[in-house]
């Protein structure tokens, strides 16, 4: 657990929004406390097959992510303290419509799930490239990596086409959202929660400060997403999703929004897709496209990194885009 | 960041990671969960000396979450590792079961198929055991096989030896069911989420669509410990 800096003055600067440094730390100890010892008889309360069935599913989701995380940020501290200006311009092309493709492309080279991708985009943008070219690789790289096709061919042996079908609309996605950012630049009320770094600071002192910060960052965020991911997982009955299974439309909008909210791994929801075996091709396939590219933990995470107002239009924006293609590559291929 | 490190390598050390992610995650854990444990007591034990500097920069255009920069949603973070010490999660079983069945999904082939052999009792995993069904049922007509799983029931009262697999975590955990047809006279009902062995012949013809259950005409049923692995 982290503790307030040491050396920082007590209250006495007075900032309205700055919260006491006593208080955070004390208070939390204290109910863990509570929590630790009184666990015999909370326990038996909370002894119901569902609770422990939303518990796993909670532990797992957090335990799953957090190396995945870890490696995102150690990734997001080598670009912010080890790399220099100049091979990331060499890297980037300068132009960023044009970027924006390269970018998307370049998402299959990390094989990881989405939440390694939020702060590696957000030091990316910290670094002076253009957003439209991180956010693009924030969304192709969870879903169009080698581990993810590969998973896809398996759960769906005999079908080389849904596998095509789900990289063309990933990708689709990603640039078709890239290029959206980028012809509204400026106008994003984009903020960078980054954090400011010391120019000072001796590079071995800057990375371990990102890896620090990021994780801090990032990882309450990550927490939050899995409580509703695991939540919805444990008390919304598949019998709810399966009743609209023979409609066209509302079967692709209802796999599409379920995928936002159970926050699978894109390594293996395309099994779970599979199992679907009631819907539509084109309705799976909005449920793989929609899931890596966003989802109730990925639109945490980023409402903490990028700012809530920002979340407020990228997630919805993503979302429909995601749909709209992957029932044009699906009415196409499949 | 340390309580969750710690609970990260304890898990990791313990089988109980086995309970919620796939087995190939043990290192990644392991390494993650040293990793954040040296980092924040690096924290605590060394304060790196730019932290003033650093601080009063965050004050200048401070966003409203206060002390350093630290979000309050920071705190959610000891969340995982209550729960696994409070509740200890346990492994998913017939709740899950239960509440997915209905729908069988067509099963991939499995990677390592069991030798079977006439007039013997092989071991078949369960996913194996629907496979086959799906494939015609053909390879299993006249086979003695033993399935292992926990049992789990339906709204009629019929009663299965289920597996439930987990591709990435034990978020997208799917279950497959046998239906357990025991004609004898003493016919035992075990109860939910026990583990048992169960020893019979396929019954021909069932299961073989995709979407219902295959099942078992059972020879014996035995209480069995629950395996190490309880995923397939």
């Amino acid at each position: 657990m982290s503790t307030p800096p040491v050396g920082t003055p007590p209250v006495s600067s007075g900032t309205p929004t700055r919260r006491p440094p006593v208080g955070q730390v004390e208070l939390v100890a204290i109910a863990i406390l509570a929590v630790l010892l009184g666990g015999r008889w909370i326990v038996p309360l909370l002894d119901h097959p569902s609770l422990a069935t939303w518990s796993t599913i909670f532990v797992a989701i957090v335990v799953q992510s957090t190396p995945f995380l870890v490696m995102g940020v150690l990734l997001s501290a080598v670009i912010t303290a080890l790399l220099s200006e100049k091979v990331l311009r060499k890297v980037v092309p300068r132009n960023p419509a044009l970027g924006v493709p390269v970018a998307g492309v370049a998402g299959i080279g990390l094989p990881g799930c989405e939440c390694a991708a939020v702060p590696i985009a957000g030091s990316l943008i910290r670094r002076g490239v253009a957003p439209a070219v991180a956010l693009t690789f924030l969304l192709a790289a969870p879903a169009i990596n080698p581990a993810v096709i590969v998973s896809t061919a398996v759960a769906f042996p005999g079908e080389p086409m849904f596998v095509l079908a789900r990289f063309v609309a990933s990708l689709l996605t990603a640039v078709a959202v890239g290029w959206w950012v980028l012809a509204r630049a400026g106008r994003l009320p984009m903020l960078d929660r980054g954090g400011t770094l010391d120019p000072d600071a001796s590079k071995r002192d800057r990375f371990v400060q990102t890896v620090r910060h990021d994780f801090l960052h990032a990882s309450g965020f990550l927490v939050l997403g899995a409580i509703l991911a695991a939540s919805i997982n444990t008390f919304v009955p598949r019998e709810v999703v399966d009743t609209v299974a023979g409609q066209a439309v509302l079967g692709v909008l209802t796999l599409a929004l379920f995928a936002f909210l159970v926050a699978l791994c894109s390594e293996s929801d395309a099994f779970v897709a599979a199992s679907f075996t009631a819907f539509s091709p084109t309705a799976k396939l909005a449920f793989l496209v929609v899931g890596p590219a966003m989802d109730v933990k990925l639109a945490s995470m980023e409402a903490g990194r990028f700012g809530t107002a920002f979340a407020r239009q990228f997630v919805p924006v993503v979302l429909v885009t995601a749909v709209v293609s992957a029932s044009l590559v699906g009415w196409w291929l499949l | 960041m340390a309580f969750l490190g710690a609970v990260l390598v304890r898990l990791a050390f313990t089988d109980a990671y086995l309970r919620y992610v796939t087995e190939w995650m043990k290192w990644p854990i392991l390494l993650s969960g040293v990793l954040l444990v040296v980092l924040a007591v690096g924290l605590v034990v060394a304060p790196p000396s730019s932290h003033d500097g650093h601080d009063g920069h965050d004050h200048a255009d401070d966003d409203g979450h206060g002390h350093g920069g630290l979000p309050l949603v920071t705190w959610l973070l000891v969340l995982p590792g209550l729960v696994t010490f409070v509740i200890s999660p346990p492994q998913l079983g017939s709740y899950l079961a239960e509440r997915r069945s209905g729908e069988t999904a067509p099963v991939a082939k499995p990677a390592d198929l069991a030798q079977l052999e006439e007039g013997e009792v092989v071991d078949v995993d369960v996913t194996e055991f629907i496979w086959r069904a799906q494939d015609g049922g053909e390879t299993l007509d006249g086979q003695q096989v033993a399935l292992t799983g926990f049992v789990s029931y339906d709204r009629d009262g019929a009663w299965y030896v289920s597996r439930l697999t987990i591709g990435c975590c034990a978020a997208d955990a799917m279950a497959y069911q046998v239906e357990v047809d025991d004609p004898s006279d003493d016919a035992v009902r075990p109860p939910r989420d026990q583990w048992v062995k169960v020893t019979g012949t396929y019954a021909s013809g069932t299961g073989t669509d995709g979407t219902t259950p295959p099942t078992i005409t059972a020879a014996e049923v035995v209480e069995v410990e629950e395996p190490r692995q309880t995923y397939e």
